[in-house]
This record gives structure tokens, C-alpha cells and sequence, in this order.
């Protein structure tokens, strides 16, 4: 059950990632990237990781997500011309996944045994971010404050 | 571990953060009453209260312990740490410094935050040896320079380049960011001092290589080598002059103290070889490939530069090249050998960026032609310029020359009977060319004529409109360039000692 | 109604003894659990069925009864809010359909659905389709996790409260959807301004539920809701709202999700005197329908939130009125939040997009963060009376600061007309 899960996720997720890399219409291709996170939440609910998941579908839907269709409607006027194909793109990134896959292949083991029966409750996830990870917490939290800064500065209306 | 404990040691961080909000308050309360321009109060007051808070920072992590270690890993402080730290504090209030005389930036409270944060970002960087953590540092210094990049709103080269820095660079974090997830996922850890074992213990699966390759390209983006160099001229010349001096000075710091950290503490029993008659797979033979290009391409495109800034950009490619030499030599000495490298450079670059925004601010342009007869306006910014260049080049006695000799010469000694000779030969080739076109702009700010020719008057009037406080400032770095060329065993031994 | 045994009450014991055996315990306490056990008995025709068939089983009832008490609760709702408005404004309101009009919303719901379904020629067909499904998916699936009575979560996670507004985060993907597939100026900047709004006020809404989840330490409603039981003297209930900070905190929140549910004063996204209906404006019969009962439960499901965070959930008021079965309580406070709401559409105009912008980032979002640390000063006074004043007189001076700072008492200056004379 778990497996049949697994293979609809994936395929619903990378089907939704290749429309959001292929399709014409940027509101069309933002929609898929949406459609592509909800599915990575998914892998994260399958795994019993509720939290990350539930984190994962409030940040990158709720926010990501409309802060991309919101800024495509703020800042795109034309229609789209037509850009060509861009056959070098293409090419790189075939020869980097040709080499992804030649590595995955050429990898022995990669499936690690999960530890059986943790589940990792919000309360533990809560107790470690404030113990042992506060100080990258905080400097988290520094990185927002310095891109809302940066973002507010540039898009600030100049009065000349 | 209590958060006391954690206050005290992030100290100098925190007194940073602290700094750029104050300097964000100064100016939104006095600013922007008039259009246009931040008050020239405003800028004084804010620069002077982040240059206080930057040197209160430095006094503060002098007076930290020796060594401590938190969160495994995550927050180090060592003598290594806090001496680069200084040394990026310092870059940083030379930045304020001269950002002091950049007329044209509006919003000059925002412009000074950033920088401030800019460096909190690398204090982090020096001061993890944590790959999570690294990366935040990565990201908080990397954001930062991308809105400095791009803050210059009334030019449009400065936006371009602040979009070519930031898709290049987020292009780079999410390479990092892929790789570091593997080696997470190989290793089960993400402490570079519990790497190190974990990958000697077992062959290398191709994936984990990837994956340290991966992680490599952030930082080599950062410290503009060859392939991923493409964002730097654009940069150089686009982004406010200050902002061009950081990017090219602190962050190249960081990025080197780091990446050093990573290959040789994290990925050491990787290394390989890069030994022309004994080549070993591992991170040292691409490193010396991307080194070898950097060299070329930097050297031979800077030959054909007719902007300053651009030429600097270049000459930056290969310099990151010839910075690579040490750490691919690898050991104490190498690393050693980097870091002091790295250092002179850094403060080379702010003093050459220094005087091309004097050279901007009087001409509006900083094309080689705006730099003709300099001399005849203001021989100290020509004379300033000279040192910078000649070091650069690495003339003796100037520092750029003994921190040349140093890393080439450890570079030689490094592999079995001389292997990274081809390496050395083709570096010093590069300073070959290079001293062709430094020698271009020499001649160009000494010997030719200004188009106009500058009556006394004007003159004068250069020599007094500027700033006294950054040309003091020129002068000093001038001085400690001149300095470190001819003593330059206190800086080495500083370096050397902090290992210990 | 939704139902499912939580943990180690007496009901499992209670279900042992098959049948009726329970009947001998006190009324209350079985009017109290009636739907609880009427599901256990349902699911024991399940007894032999592998697991799964029983968990699907289980969440297929908890869908029906929310759905079913849900939809009478719209029909209600909808009908009341224009009795209760034509009451405000001395009219009558419906009264032709049925016994004082109570049918009115079944001859609704009959127009709604043989109305032709009219897709604009120019519309993303295919966008403008799932927008609906997607609203009305997320409002139901917020509504899911408020518990509605002893024992009635209709599904228990771990963060319940973070999968609220995880769900109800993408509801702005679904109006963008609306706008954006109908290809009509009017839908989109209703839209735009939907979206705007939303983002703005969902940081206040979320910074709102923070202290409470400080003061409680969990994340699941069912525990939230068990922290506000007990009763002080007998009579005064633990509710969080009788704090200072929840207080604020709750006005804050309702406030909040006033602007969510995009009701008025802050319906700015559908003024229908200015953009037509906003995003519904190419939207007709059944789809427009779907959008209304989406817009009714996401202020359902914010009410139940508030409710459940601030008004103790379903415990009742006064020690003595326990006997009355749990969620009666609830949608006894749910209803009178639902007043609220009409009251106040009956009462305030709509105010303008930038008035309403300022007052979240300026006002709502720092008196959130005072909430914030009020609870904190609240919780390390030891949770007495004590506490109580240090965290009212920290909120006071912070909101006499930001009216100060903000001018609340300038006077305004004579309204300048920039586009109409």
C-alpha cells in the first residue's frame, strides 16, 4: 500500500515538476510547482513526518507559491513571445543527469534502515530547535530579516 | 550549554546585528524628510555608529576565550576563527569607510545595515565548522551582497549585474545546498569534524562524490573560479564601488577560510592528487584544473579590458586561481599559505576600489580614460593606486609579491618530487601577464594626458571636495600593503600560531 | 456530527460492555457521548473487516456527519444573516418560502443548481474549473481537526493547529486560480486584493494563536482546548479569553479572521459596488455556490478556531451547567460568533484597501508580538492575579505607544480628490 503510494506520489511530483519546467503559460507553470510541492509534502507525510510536511504545504504553497503567481501578475505585461528553444540548456542538463544517474547507479548501498517505531512529536522537534539548534534558528531568522530588508529597499519607491 | 553561554560566544555577532539595526533606526528617523539623497548628517552619524559598532565587535572577540566549541560544531571559536574574523570585521569598517563618500546612494541607513549584515553572514561562515550552518552563512552573506549589488537604483548596470549575481548565485546555493544533502545522507552527519572519518572508513561511492562537487561549486562561485566566474565582471563594474570592494575582499576572505576548512578538515582522506606523474582521483585534481583555467582566463581576458573595475574583475578570476594553488597543496603550510594570500588581497582590493570611486565620483565613469593623468590631479590617489597595483602584480617589496613567493613556493614543495610544478609554472606565467596590463593602467594614470587639460583650480578643487576621512583610510591600506611586503613574518606567524 | 475516542477516558471501558450496558450511567454523561458511541456501534458491524477497512470506514463517517452538520449550518447561516441583517435595518427580510421563511435556502439552493453554468469564452477553462474544488476542498479540510465536543475531533494530528493553517494557506492559490482563470479585469483585481489582504492578515491571525500555544506547549486543539477546563471558585472557567493577553489576543484573532473569511468591514475584495463579486465575478450557478459555502465554512471554521482557542472550546461556563452535553456548548459559542459576524456587516461600511493594509502591518501585527510576550510575562508570574496586571499594563503601554506613534488622535486632513472632481 505503502509502495503504490510511493509510485503515484512520485509520478504525480515529477510530472507536475516537468510541467512547471515545460509549459508555455508562466501562471500555468507556477500552478505546477505548486501542484510539485504539495506532492514533496506528500513523500513527507508517507514517511511519518508530519511536521515537515505540514511546514512544507504552509510555506512553499502559502507563500512561495502565491508570492510567484502574485509577483508574475505584478511584473509581466506583455504576452509571452515566443524565446526559442534553448538547446544548450537542455543539453547541460542532460549531461548533469546523465551523470546523476551514472553515480545513483554506481552507488551500492543507499537504502539506510530507518530506525523502527520514533516518531518524532512536534514537542520534541520544538524542544531541539530551542537546545540544539537555536543558534542556526536565530541565524535563520537573521537571513529573513536581511532578505525583507533587501526586498523592501529595492522595490521602494524612489521620491525624485 | 545555556543561552547564557551561547550570548557570550556569539557576542560579536549579536554586537554586529545590534549595530545595523541601530544604523537602520538612524535612518528611518532622520532620513528621507527631503527627496532624493539620505542627509549628509545622517550618513556621517550612521557611518560613524557602524564603524563604532564593528570596532566594539573586534575588541569583543579579542576578549573571548581561547577555544570553545557549541553545538558540535556550529559555533567555533578558535584563534584561527577569531583572527579572520578580525580580519573581516576590518574589511568591513574600511568598506563604511569609504562607502562614506558614495554620494549617489539613497537610502545610505539600508545601504549600511547591509554591509553590516553582509558580515555577520561571513563571521558565521569563519566561525562554523557545521555544514548546516555554514550554509546559512553562505546564504546571509550571499543575500545581502545581492542587494548591495543592485543598490544602486539609478543605474542600470547596477541592477543588471545585481540580477546576474543573484541568479548566479542562488543557481550555486542550490548546487550546495544538493550537495550537502547527500554528504548528509552518506555520512549521517553534518560536522566536518565527524566527516573527515566517516568518509575515510569506506570507499567512495561515486554519489558521495558528487555530492562533494556539488558542494564545492557555492564556493567556488563565491570565489569567482573559472567556470562560475561569469557573474563577477558584471558585479565588479555594475555594483556600487564599496559594495564591488566587499564582495571582492570579505567575501573572498570567507570563502576561502571555509572552503579550506571544508576540504581539509571535512573531505581530507579524499583529497587525491593533482601531481602532474601521479594523479589520484579526489577533489585536488579538479581544483587544479579550475585553478589552471581560472589563471588563463583571467589573465588573458584581463589583457583586453578597457573599464578599471572590470579589469579588476578579471584579474580577480585568476587571482582566486592562484589562491587555489595552497589548498590544493593542501596541509598546514598550504592552507597557511592561502589564508595569508587571501588577506593581502583583500586589503589590496578595497584600497584599488577605494580610489576608483574617488576616480568615479570626480569623472562619473571609471573607463580607463577617466583615469588619465591622474598623477597631475591627485598624485596621492595615483600614488596609492600604484602600490595597489604593483602589489597585485607582485613586485618586490610589496606584500602581493612575498604572499606570491610564499604560496608558490609551498606549492612547489607540496606533491612527491615537485608534482604541481605545471601548476607553479602556469601561475607565474599569469603574473607574467598580468603585470603587462596593471602596468597598462600605470601608464595610463602617469604618463598620459587628460583629455581636459585640469587647471590648477580644478585641482585643488579634487583634492579638497573629497572626503579627508577615506583618503586617510587609502592611505593606511597603502601602508599596511607596503608594510606586510616588507615584514611580512608577523602576519604568517600570527596565521601559523592560530593553528597550533 | 464528527466523532472519534480519543484517549483514555472512561468511553473505552464504557464500550466494552456491548449494547446498551451504558444506559445505566447518568444521562448526561450518554447525551454527551450519544455520537460518539452511536459511531462505535456503527463500526462494529466492521468487527471482523481487516484494519483498513475500519479506518476508512471511520474517516468516511467523521465526512459525512461533518459535512452533513456543516451544510445544515450554512443553510441556517445564510438564512439567519438576512433575517438578522433586515432586522438591523428594519425590514423583514425573507418570509415568503415556507414558515417565516425557512425554506428560503432550500428555494436557494434549487435556483443555484438549475441556473445555466456559464464559462466564459476567453476563460483558462481548466484553472477557472479547479479554483472552486479547490477552496471548498480547503475549507472542509480545515474545519476537520477543531474538536466539537467531548471527544469529537474528527481527526487527531499532531498539529492539528499548524494543519489548519497549512489548508487554509491554500486557499489563496485557489482565489488566484478564480481571478486569474476568468480572464475578466474585475475578477482579477478582486483577487489581487483577495491575495494581498490574506497574506497581510494571516500573520496576524497566526501570531494571535501563538501565545496560546506558548501557554498550553502543544500544538493539538484537543489539548488546547483540556488546558481551559477547570474552573476557579466554581464559576470562573479557565478560558484563556479571560486573560489579558487572550483577550487581545482574541480580539485580534476574530479581527483577523473577519478579513479572511473576507466578510465586512473588510470585504474589500467583492465590494460589489466597485469590482462587481471580485474573483466570483465570471462564476455562475453551481460553481457560485460552491464559492459562497467555501466562503461560509472558512468563517465557520475560523470561529471554531477562535472558540476552541480562546472561548475553551466545549467546556461549558459555569461548573454547574456541565451537564449539559459538550458540544452543544460549542456551537452554542460558534453561534454566538456567528452573530457577531452578521452584526457586525449589519453595522460597519466597508473601509478602503489601504486604510486596511496599514492597520495590519501597522497595528494588528505589533499588538500580536505584544500578545506574544504578555503571555510570556503572564506564564513566568506564576499564572496569578499578579501576572495578570504586569501582562495588562505591558499591552496598555504598548497600545497607548503605537496610537501615540501612529496618530490615531491627528486630525485628519480634508479628503483630496486626486481622479474625480
Amino acid at each position: 500500500m505503502n509502495s503504490a503510494a510511493f509510485f503515484f506520489i512520485a509520478v504525480l511530483t515529477l510530472s507536475a515538476a516537468v510541467a512547471a519546467a515545460c509549459l508555455r503559460q508562466l501562471v500555468h507553470a507556477a500552478l505546477s510547482f505548486a501542484v510539485a510541492l504539495v506532492g514533496v509534502a506528500a513523500f513527507y507525510f508517507l514517511l511519518g513526518a508530519e511536521f515537515v510536511g505540514l511546514v512544507q504545504v504552509f510555506v512553499y504553497v502559502g507563500a512561495v507559491a502565491v508570492l510567484i503567481v502574485f509577483t508574475i501578475l505584478l511584473t509581466r505585461h506583455g504576452t509571452d513571445e515566443n524565446r526559442g528553444f534553448n538547446w544548450s540548456g537542455v543539453v547541460i542538463a542532460l549531461a548533469v543527469l546523465a551523470a546523476l544517474l551514472w553515480a545513483i547507479m554506481r552507488t551500492p548501498a543507499l537504502y539506510v534502515a530507518a530506525q523502527p517505531g520514533v516518531t518524532v512529536t512536534v514537542r520534541q522537534i520544538g524542544e531541539a530547535l530551542m537546545s540544539d539548534y537555536v543558534w542556526p534558528l536565530q541565524c535563520v531568522g537573521l537571513l529573513l530579516t536581511a532578505a525583507l530588508i533587501g526586498a523592501l529597499v529595492l522595490v521602494l519607491e524612489e521620491k525624485r | 550549554m545555556s543561552y547564557l553561554e551561547l550570548l557570550r560566544l556569539a557576542a560579536p555577532e549579536a554586537i554586529v546585528v545590534l549595530t545595523a539595526f541601530v544604523v537602520l533606526t538612524i535612518g528611518l528617523v532622520t532620513g528621507r524628510r527631503e527627496a532624493g539623497d539620505t542627509p549628509a548628517a545622517t550618513a556621517g552619524l550612521g557611518a560613524l555608529v557602524a564603524a563604532l559598532g564593528l570596532a566594539i565587535a573586534a575588541a569583543t572577540i579579542v576578549r573571548l576565550p581561547g577555544h570553545a566549541t557549541l553545538f558540535h560544531g556550529m559555533l567555533v571559536v578558535s584563534p584561527l576563527n577569531s583572527l579572520f574574523q578580525v580580519i573581516v570585521l576590518v574589511l568591513a569598517f574600511f568598506t563604511v569607510i569609504l562607502a562614506r563618500g558614495e554620494r549617489l546612494l539613497p537610502n545610505k541607513g539600508e545601504y549600511l545595515a547591509m554591509i553590516l549584515l553582509a558580515t555577520v553572514g561571513l563571521m558565521l561562515l569563519i566561525g562554523s565548522e557545521e555544514l548546516l550552518m555554514i550554509f546559512i552563512g553562505l546564504e546571509l552573506t550571499g543575500l545581502s551582497l545581492y542587494v548591495m549589488t543592485a543598490f544602486d537604483k539609478a543605474s542600470q548596470t547596477s541592477a543588471e549585474a545585481g540580477l546576474k549575481y543573484f541568479l548566479f548565485g542562488s543557481m550555486a546555493s542550490a548546487f550546495t545546498l544538493f550537495g550537502l544533502s547527500l554528504i548528509y545522507g552518506f555520512t549521517g552527519t553534518t560536522s566536518l569534524a565527524a566527516i573527515g572519518p566517516r568518509l575515510a572508513e569506506q570507499a567512495l561511492p561515486p554519489l558521495l562524490f558528487v555530492g562533494i562537487v556539488m558542494t564545492l561549486i557555492g564556493f567556488l562561485f563565491k570565489i569567482a573560479a573559472a567556470p562560475f566566474h561569469l557573474w563577477a565582471p558584471d558585479a565588479y563594474q555594475g555594483a556600487p564601488v564599496s559594495t564591488a570592494g566587499f564582495i571582492a575582499s570579505g567575501s573572498k576572505v570567507a570563502s576561502f577560510i571555509v572552503l579550506g576548512k571544508i576540504l581539509l578538515i571535512g573531505f581530507g582522506p579524499v583529497s587525491g592528487s593533482a601531481d602532474w606523474h601521479g594523479l589520484i582521483a579526489g577533489w585536488t585534481p579538479i581544483l587544479a584544473v579550475l585553478s589552471a583555467l581560472s589563471i588563463l582566463i583571467g589573465n588573458l581576458v584581463a589583457l583586453v579590458q578597457k573599464n578599471v573595475r572590470r579589469l579588476l574583475a578579471y584579474s580577480a578570476v585568476a587571482h582566486g586561481g592562484y589562491t587555489l594553488l595552497g589548498l590544493i597543496a593542501g596541509g598546514r603550510a598550504g592552507f597557511s599559505a592561502t589564508l595569508f594570500y587571501t588577506t593581502i588581497y583583500a586589503v589590496t582590493l578595497v584600497g584599488a576600489f577605494g580610489v576608483v570611486g574617488f576616480v568615479r565620483r570626480e569623472n562619473g565613469g571609471d573607463d580607463l580614460a577617466d583615469f588619465a593623468g591622474l598623477r597631475a590631479r591627485s598624485p596621492l590617489l595615483a600614488g596609492c593606486m600604484a602600490i595597489f597595483l604593483l602589489s597585485l602584480a607582485g613586485l618586490p617589496p610589496l606584500a602581493g609579491f612575498f604572499g606570491k613567493f610564499y604560496l608558490f613556493s609551498t606549492a612547489l614543495r607540496a606533491g612527491a618530487n615537485h608534482g604541481l610544478l605545471w601548476l607553479v609554472a602556469l601561475a607565474l606565467f599569469g603574473s607574467l601577464i598580468s603585470l603587462y596590463y596593471y602596468l597598462i593602467v600605470l601608464k595610463v594614470i602617469f604618463l598620459d594626458e587628460n583629455a581636459q587639460a585640469t587647471p590648477a583650480v580644478a585641482r585643488y578643487d579634487f583634492e579638497m571636495r573629497a572626503d579627508y576621512l577615506p583618503k586617510m583610510t587609502l592611505l593606511v591600506l597603502a601602508g599596511a600593503v607596503l608594510l606586510l611586503g616588507i615584514i611580512p613574518g608577523t602576519l604568517v606567524a600570527r596565521i601559523l600560531a592560530s593553528f597550533g | 456530527m464528527a466523532f472519534r475516542c480519543a484517549r483514555g477516558n472512561a468511553i473505552p471501558v464504557l464500550l466494552k460492555k456491548s449494547g446498551l450496558a451504558f444506559l445505566h450511567r447518568n444521562v448526561s454523561g450518554f447525551l454527551d457521548q450519544i455520537f460518539v458511541l452511536g459511531k462505535q456501534w456503527l463500526l462494529s458491524f466492521l468487527a471482523g473487516a481487516p484494519d483498513w477497512v475500519g479506518q476508512i470506514a471511520s474517516s468516511l463517517l467523521n465526512i459525512s456527519a461533518l459535512l452533513a452538520v456543516f451544510l445544515t449550518l450554512f443553510a441556517l447561516m445564510s438564512l439567519f444573516e438576512r433575517k438578522i441583517l433586515a432586522r438591523i435595518q428594519n425590514r423583514y427580510g425573507p418570509n415568503r418560502v415556507g414558515p417565516f421563511g425557512l425554506l428560503q435556502p432550500v428555494a436557494d439552493g434549487i435556483k443555484m443548481l438549475i441556473k445555466e453554468d456559464i464559462v466564459p469564452a476567453r476563460a483558462d477553462k481548466v484553472v477557472h474549473f479547479l479554483a472552486p474544488i479547490l477552496i471548498a476542498a480547503a475549507a472542509i479540510l480545515a474545519l476537520g481537526i477543531i474538536p466539537y465536543g467531548r471527544n469529537m475531533t474528527p481527526f487527531t494530528i499532531d498539529g492539528g493547529i499548524l494543519f489548519f493553517f497549512a489548508v487554509g494557506s491554500t486557499n489563496e492559490v485557489g482565489v488566484f486560480m478564480a481571478g486569474w482563470g476568468s480572464n475578466n479585469k474585475f475578477s482579477m483585481l478582486g483577487a489581487m486584493r483577495a491575495i494581498a489582504q490574506m497574506v497581510s492578515y494571516e500573520l496576524p491571525l497566526i501570531i494571535t494563536v501563538l501565545p496560546v500555544v506558548m501557554v498550553t506547549g502543544s500544538l493539538t486543539p484537543d489539548a488546547i482546548v483540556a488546558a481551559q477546563g477547570g474552573y476557579s471558585l466554581g464559576i470562573l472557567p479557565h478560558w484563556f479569553v479571560f486573560t489579558p493577553w487572550g483577550a487581545v489576543a482574541f480580539i485580534l484573532f476574530f479581527v483577523s479572521g473577519l478579513v479572511e473569511s473576507n466578510r465586512t468591514p473588510f470585504d474589500v475584495p467583492e465590494g460589489e459596488s466597485e469590482i462587481v463579486a471580485g474573483h466570483m465575478t465570471e462564476y455562475s450557478g453551481f460553481k457560485y455556490a460552491i464559492f459562497f459555502l467555501a466562503e461560509y465554512f472558512g468563517m465557520f471554521a475560523v470561529s471554531g478556531l477562535a472558540v476552541t482557542l480562546f472561548l475553551g472550546g466545549w467546556h461549558a461556563p459555569f461548573s454547574v451547567l456541565q451537564f449539559v452535553p459538550s458540544y452543544l456548548w460549542f456551537f452554542l459559542k460558534l453561534g454566538v460568533l456567528l452573530f457577531v459576524f452578521i452584526w457586525i456587516r449589519g453595522t460597519l461600511p466597508r473601509i478602503r484597501v489601504d486604510q486596511m493594509m496599514s492597520f495590519a502591518w501597522k497595528f494588528m501585527l505589533p499588538m500580536a508580538f505584544t500578545c506574544v510576550i504578555a503571555a510570556a510575562i503572564w506564564h513566568y508570574q506564576g499564572r496569578r492575579l499578579s501576572g495578570s496586571l504586569w501582562s495588562l499594563g505591558w499591552i496598555v503601554l504598548v497600545y497607548l505607544t503605537l496610537s501615540r506613534v501612529l496618530g490615531v488622535g491627528k486630525k485628519f486632513a480634508p479628503r483630496t480628490y486626486r481622479f474625480a472632481e
